[in-house]
């Protein structure tokens, strides 16, 4: 989502640099009239704009002709529709990183991040016997408070019960933000 | 820069004091801080969390004046790693009971209180502190 963020942005700057620029040259190539050097059929001129249209004149030509699918035009739509799909998603997508609230009685909110949650199941996961936290993913609720913790551990071989150790060590955590422990126990030759 | 004839020299100038908006933001943060399980305050990524001051600004506290003559209170802090609901409870009682002792408890609104991260020391990065 960040990526998609940064790009929107970037797109969003590049098309108004270029619209400006635009406006700009169009404003400047104005002041002349006629076939002058500094007029519009001057900037057209300038542009290349005879090439353009007879490029996609031809273009269109090739894709009206029918048979068989022009695979280039095609794809480039698809890229085009996909590339537009995502620039909206990162335009209008969710800016703000969801926050697991703890329930709370009256005014205001009582919440934590992901980030600083995942610290703490790691550090209390870390706590129980046999097991070495590998990777955590906290996962907020949608509607209201709580939501899933979901740890991986690694273990020796010869231990036993880890997922419930790892659960139990979990609790502190757990109980008060509501948040459902999933583990996922990983025998590994050696701890690491 | 040198004063001209007639004017009070620059020292003499009494600083403005901050927006009630600040004022606010900065007793809430304080509060916070005078906790152990607090680091400080964190204005996040592009220094989103903050209220502009005077001199500057409150970092890691957003206090944003409302309808009804209150200010809504939102704090981001970095924790360190101790028991969060507690604490955030303790922060919530400690800024009511400093409103109250300031005489402000009745511009003092809904308090909302984000953990940001959790940290053993507190950070070297600007974005991190009690208040700027």
């Amino acid at each position: 989502m960040l990526l998609l963020q940064g790009l929107a942005r970037l797109v969003t700057l590049l098309l108004l640099s270029a619209l400006a620029l635009a406006g700009l040259a169009l404003a400047v190539f104005s002041i002349g009239s006629g076939e002058a050097t500094v007029s519009l059929p001057g900037l057209a001129e300038l542009i290349g704009l005879h090439v353009l249209r007879d490029r996609v004149g031809e273009l269109l030509a090739m894709v009206e002709d029918g048979g068989s699918v022009e695979a280039v035009p095609a794809l480039a739509g698809v890229g085009a529709v996909a590339l537009g799909c995502l620039l909206l998603v990162g335009a209008f997508g969710s800016r703000r990183e969801r926050l697991v609230t703890l329930p709370h009685e009256g005014d205001g909110a009582l919440g934590a991040r992901r980030r600083a949650l995942g610290h703490m199941a790691v550090a209390l996961a870390d706590q129980a016997r046999d097991v070495t936290p590998t990777k955590v993913k906290v996962r907020p609720s949608r509607r209201g408070p709580g939501g899933r913790v979901e740890v991986a551990v690694d273990h020796p071989k010869t231990a036993e019960g880890v997922a419930d150790r790892t659960v139990g060590s979990l609790e502190p955590l757990t109980k008060p933000f509501q948040l459902r422990a999933r583990v996922q126990a990983r025998a590994a030759s050696r701890v690491r | 820069m040198a004063s001209r004839p007639g004017e009070p020299p620059a020292a003499a100038v009494p600083a403005k004091p901050p927006s009630r908006a600040a004022a606010i933001a900065r007793l809430a943060l304080d509060a916070a801080c005078a906790f152990q399980g607090v680091l400080g305050g964190t204005s996040g990524r592009g220094a989103r969390w903050k209220t502009p001051d005077r001199d500057g600004a409150v970092l890691g506290a957003i206090a944003v004046a409302r309808a009804d003559g209150r200010f809504d209170v939102e704090l981001h802090l970095i924790a360190r790693p101790v028991p969060l609901h507690p604490l955030g409870e303790r922060i919530r009682d400690r800024i009511d009971r400093d409103a109250r002792k300031a005489g402000v408890s009745e511009l003092v609104g809904p308090i909302h209180i984000a953990f940001e991260d959790i940290e053993e020391k507190p950070r070297s990065s600007a974005s991190a502190g009690r208040a700027s």
